[in-house]
């Protein structure tokens, strides 16, 4: 984990410096970038969830919905600034996770993949038949055009998503996730309470998600469900935390990354649809050959999942 | 026997070569087309969608802006202030993904440093893409971005040349009006997004002022995959007028389940759906006596400088590309005409000099006259109704552009 924290600290160096970079580049790198700063939040978000507790969450997409629409309506129809309605999209996220995931968190393996999708389709059709939401049509936001705002704010997002990662990774809780994620009856018999801290665990997600929903929804001005619940977003989260490394501190930014740069080059070569195939490719041969994605390749820790040195790692850590 | 470790740097380096060739390939083929802008070249950007579920619209829109591109390459280009331009047309696919237009949309003004845009297909790209027009004040003209929604934020570099959203079904209910015996009863099916409710909410006002009587209105989710459940209750209230509110997909499930269930009603119409080609080969001779609102028919009268006619457009369009054009090709194409006329009414290639011409623009195309009020919607044209009769696209409204008389009513399934 020592070079994980490392490479994480080196992260945030990096990324502290990318705030000086805006005045500097023009309007489509500001774009790419605060995209990907926002897809990698995404995927620093479901990590916690996925990657360290090894509940792999189809249904993260509603909370960066929710987020989005929380925000939309507390500007709207509230008219309240920015600052307070993004307050309100990250309280609305952790609370939803709370309330769903004290039931839900109880399932394993697909049967929580399958009821976390279900979640997400559902409260897209909810949403699209609420009055106040706009329904089907959607909701507008006042309009900011200052996009380095948006820049910063995401950049912020990602910031805190990663020093979060790096502090619960050494923290007991960061632990227990772990161990739940090995083997929760044996977790349980350590005196891990994993309801509490998958629930937890799910929250910080929910939280980070929706905190990027509500930036999101404010920088584009216009929300409508099919938008802020499109399942490729889980998708990609899940696709970018898996190439980086699930379960490692700053895999899912990396993974986010080189997706996002394969994207953004093939993307803007053509408007055949091979680009989308090209990707589909790439992705496909990622999970299949790279299981453990590439953070083992940057740390030089292509052991951890051997026994002994996890045990060796757990007893230099002194949990 | 090879180490774990082994096997995965292999794979490792394996990965690594195969993506970096992909790249390489995909860079390589784009790379050498590229020349350098010239400046006798005007160069427009759109970002379509080439993929995803409005991949075939997209694709209409881009035949509508590629025909009207070489059209007028092949008679020198436009002049502007003078001087003959050829033009050019930079795309991007979009995805059919609202957020993704306008990334592609600040891509063309920023990084490619393009003064002026064709909007994507679509109301809510189009919504998205305003933003961004508006922000960096490049203009945009708008051929199939119909909801009014784009046009209440007190923009002012948008400029949409079709008819506004709560006109599209409008004309089948005046058809409806001077059939005997007059059809009262009516169904509206919608699908539940913005641009779709903007139509169903224009056609149900005016069905309730011109005394027709709502039997059945419903809203369905927009990517749905069945419509039977919807079906059996419409036929439950047996309508004398169906009307679908949505985009092809949907008609042509709508109409698939009607069948399947036998719902006769004495008119069917759609918003989107019946004018494209694909309505008619999917369909076969189900889809005779289908109605459809239209921007535009191959019927209608108008003329104008650089296409000459509607008829004359057609003819050109149908020698090109093997088939008639359809609404979504005209209004692109005119979104075009409309965009050149500004530039030669400027006489100048700056962005707020086309813009100020976009706003003070009357002129007549094949397409219709085009003149925008302060919003930027136009404020002259109305909307046609095409009929399907004997798999072909026949004009039956408005009555003076009329080719053929309406089939009504509509012959039981089996005898279309």
């Amino acid at each position: 984990m020592q070079a994980g924290r490392r490479l994480a600290y080196g992260a945030l160096v990096v990324l502290a410096l990318s705030a000086l970079l805006p005045p500097h580049l023009n309007g489509n790198w500001v774009h790419v970038l605060t995209l990907f700063f926002m897809m990698s939040s995404l995927a620093q978000a479901w990590n916690l969830i996925g990657g360290f507790a090894g509940y792999a969450s189809f249904g993260n997409v509603t909370f960066f919905g929710v987020g989005a629409y929380a925000c939309a309506y507390a500007m709207n129809a509230l008219h309240w600034p920015f600052a307070t309605a993004f307050l309100l999209a990250v309280v609305a996220g952790a609370a939803l996770a709370a309330v769903l995931g004290w039931p839900i968190l109880r399932l394993r393996g697909h049967y929580f993949a399958i009821a976390t999708l279900g979640i997400a389709i559902g409260m897209q059709a909810l949403v699209a038949e609420l009055p106040p939401l706009g329904k089907g049509s959607g909701m507008t936001l006042p309009i900011n055009s200052n996009f380095h705002f948006f820049y910063w704010s995401m950049l912020g997002i990602l910031m805190a998503s990663i020093a979060l990662t790096a502090f619960i990774a050494q923290s007991r809780f960061g632990y227990a996730l772990v161990a739940i994620r090995e083997n929760e009856e044996a977790a349980a018999v350590l005196g891990i309470n994993a309801a509490r801290a998958k629930v937890f665990a799910w929250s910080l997600s929910a939280a980070i998600t929706g905190a990027a929903g509500a930036t999101y929804a404010y920088w584009t001005s216009f929300i409508d469900p099919p938008t802020v619940f499109d399942l490729n977003f889980n998708v990609l989260m899940i696709i970018m935390t898996l190439l980086g490394g699930a379960g490692s501190i700053v895999g899912p930014t990396l993974g986010a990354f080189i997706l996002s740069a394969i994207g953004e080059y093939l993307g803007a070569q053509s408007v055949s649809p091979w680009h989308t195939v090209v990707l589909g490719a790439i992705i496909v041969l990622v999970v299949v050959l790279l299981p453990r994605g590439l953070m083992p390749y940057l740390t030089g820790n292509l052991r951890a999942f051997n026994l002994n040195a996890l045990r060796a790692q757990l007893r230099a850590s002194r949990v | 026997m090879v180490s774990a470790t082994d096997r995965h740097h292999r794979l490792f380096a394996f990965l690594t070569g195969i993506t970096a060739a992909a790249v390489l390939a995909a860079g390589g083929a784009a790379v050498l087309p590229q020349t350098a802008a010239a400046d006798d070249v005007i160069t427009f950007g759109a970002a379509l969608s080439a993929t995803g579920r409005d991949a075939r619209e997209g694709a209409l829109t881009k035949q509508g802006y590629d025909f009207w591109k070489d059209y007028v390459n092949a008679q020198g280009g436009i002049k502007v202030a003078g001087k003959m331009y050829k033009v050019d047309i930079k795309y991007y696919d979009d995805t059919s993904d609202p957020a993704t237009s306008a990334k592609l949309v600040e891509r063309l003004i920023t990084q490619d440093n393009i003064k002026f845009i064709l909007a994507p297909y679509g109301s809510s790209a189009t919504f998205a893409a305003s933003a961004i027009t508006e922000k960096y004040q490049v203009p945009m003209v708008d051929p199939n971005g119909a909801a009014e929604a784009i046009f209440n934020r007190g923009f002012h570099y948008t400029f949409a040349i079709l008819s506004p959203a709560k006109k599209y079904l409008q004309g089948i209910l005046e058809v409806a009006q001077t059939l005997k015996p007059r059809p009262v009863t009516l169904a509206v099916l919608a699908a539940n997004d913005q641009f779709s409710i903007e139509v169903a909410g224009g056609i149900r006002d005016y069905a309730k002022a011109n005394g027709f009587n709502e039997v059945f209105y419903s809203e369905y989710p927009p990517d749905t995959k069945d419509v039977a459940t919807l079906l059996t209750q419409v036929k439950q209230k047996n309508p004398d007028i169906i009307l679908g509110s949505g985009h092809l997909q949907d008609s042509l499930l709508i109409m698939r389940a009607a069948k399947d269930q036998g719902v006769q009603s004495k008119i069917i119409g759609f918003s989107v759906g019946p004018s494209t080609p694909d309505f008619i080969t999917s369909l076969g001779p189900d889809a005779n006596g289908v109605m459809g609102g239209a921007q535009w028919t191959t019927a209608l009268t108008y003329t104008d400088a650089t296409f000459g006619s509607a008829q004359r457009y057609t003819k050109l369009f149908q020698a090109k590309y093997g088939a008639l054009p359809d609404y979504h090709n005209a209004e692109s194409s005119a979104a075009c005409e409309t965009f050149a006329a500004a530039l030669a009414k400027a006489g100048d290639l700056d962005p707020g000099k086309v813009r100020d011409a976009l706003a003070a623009l009357d002129i007549d195309t094949f397409y219709g006259k085009i003149k925008f009020d302060s919003r930027g919607v136009n404020i002259y044209k109305p909307m046609a109704v095409e009929q399907i009769q004997k798999g072909v696209h026949e004009t039956v409204w408005p009555a003076d552009a009329a080719n053929a008389k309406p089939l009504f009513p509509l012959p039981p399934w089996g005898k279309r």
